[in-house]
């Protein structure tokens, strides 16, 4: 399968953009990023690069963390911005 | 691959996570202004390490030889001692690949990328000028030769540019890193 080459760090621009709710799920669930980091496997500066949006992760990462998080990965990624909550 | 060979494979991992996540190591790099002033100074060692080294290989007098030794010795200690640093701090030492994240690794991958291109047209450029000097010197009516004891400075720079690119790189490019506050 032909994969496209990237670096991962910078955000896809466009329609090539994935949203998450990486920030939002662990803040909800009291884990900080080093916790977060260490049961992933990542350093803890890669959730924040994650939660910024700055890297979009590997299929693989991506599916770890919503079975991190014990959601749908679709809860967690999306090509479409997430509704805000409130105002 | 044996007991005795996985032993030897982790410790080598381990070693290379100590040094990657030394808090020192870690506190050098984190401030991007401070990292990229370290960086200008590596640049400025290795600038003086090959101009030492030219004079060392022109050298015609004792005093010279004398001198420009000692500069080299003093000059190559100090540069090496900084790249290592920006290496480390970089992740970029040899066998990186077992111990950084995916993120990392993508990061340092293309450092690596664009080092082996900028090494690549560096190399080019030595052929260029060393076969222009040729044509010019073999010339009928020319008489400019250049010495053999330039390709020691040259072919040392482009090893120094081909190994510490992708740490140099990721120097200047990467941003202050954040801190673990949540």
């Amino acid at each position: 399968m032909p994969t496209e080459k990237t670096d991962g760090r910078h955000p896809r621009t466009g329609s090539e953009t994935i949203h998450n709710r990486i920030a939002m799920l662990r803040a909800e669930r009291g884990v900080s990023r080093r916790e977060l980091a260490a049961a992933l496997g990542v350093h803890y500066q890669t959730v924040g690069y994650l939660e910024r949006g700055e890297y979009s992760p590997s299929l693989h990462l991506a599916l770890r963390i919503a079975r991190y998080f014990e959601v749908p990965v679709e809860v967690v990624f999306s090509t479409e911005p997430f509704p805000r909550i409130g105002r | 691959m044996n007991a005795r060979t996985e032993e030897l494979a982790r410790a080598r991992r381990q070693k290379l996570v100590d040094q990657f996540e030394d808090p020192r190591t870690r506190a050098l790099w984190a401030d991007r202004t401070a990292r990229v002033r370290r960086l200008y100074l590596a640049v400025a060692l290795v600038l003086m390490g090959t101009a030492a080294l030219t004079s060392l290989a022109l050298s015609q007098s004792a005093l010279m030889l004398t001198g420009s030794s000692l500069a080299v010795v003093v000059l190559m200690i100090a540069q090496t001692g900084a790249l290592q640093r920006l290496e480390a701090g970089s992740r970029t030492l040899h066998g990186y690949a077992e111990v950084v994240d995916e993120r990392q690794r993508s990061e340092i991958d293309a450092a690596r990328d664009l080092g082996h291109s900028v090494t690549s047209a560096l190399l080019l450029l030595v052929v260029a000028v060393v076969g222009v000097a040729q044509l010019m010197g073999t010339f009928p009516l020319a008489d400019l030769t250049v010495p053999a004891g330039l390709l020691l400075p040259v072919v040392w720079l482009a090893l120094v540019v081909h190994r510490s690119f992708p740490a140099c790189y990721l120097a200047w490019t990467q941003p202050d890193e954040q801190p673990d506050d949540a």
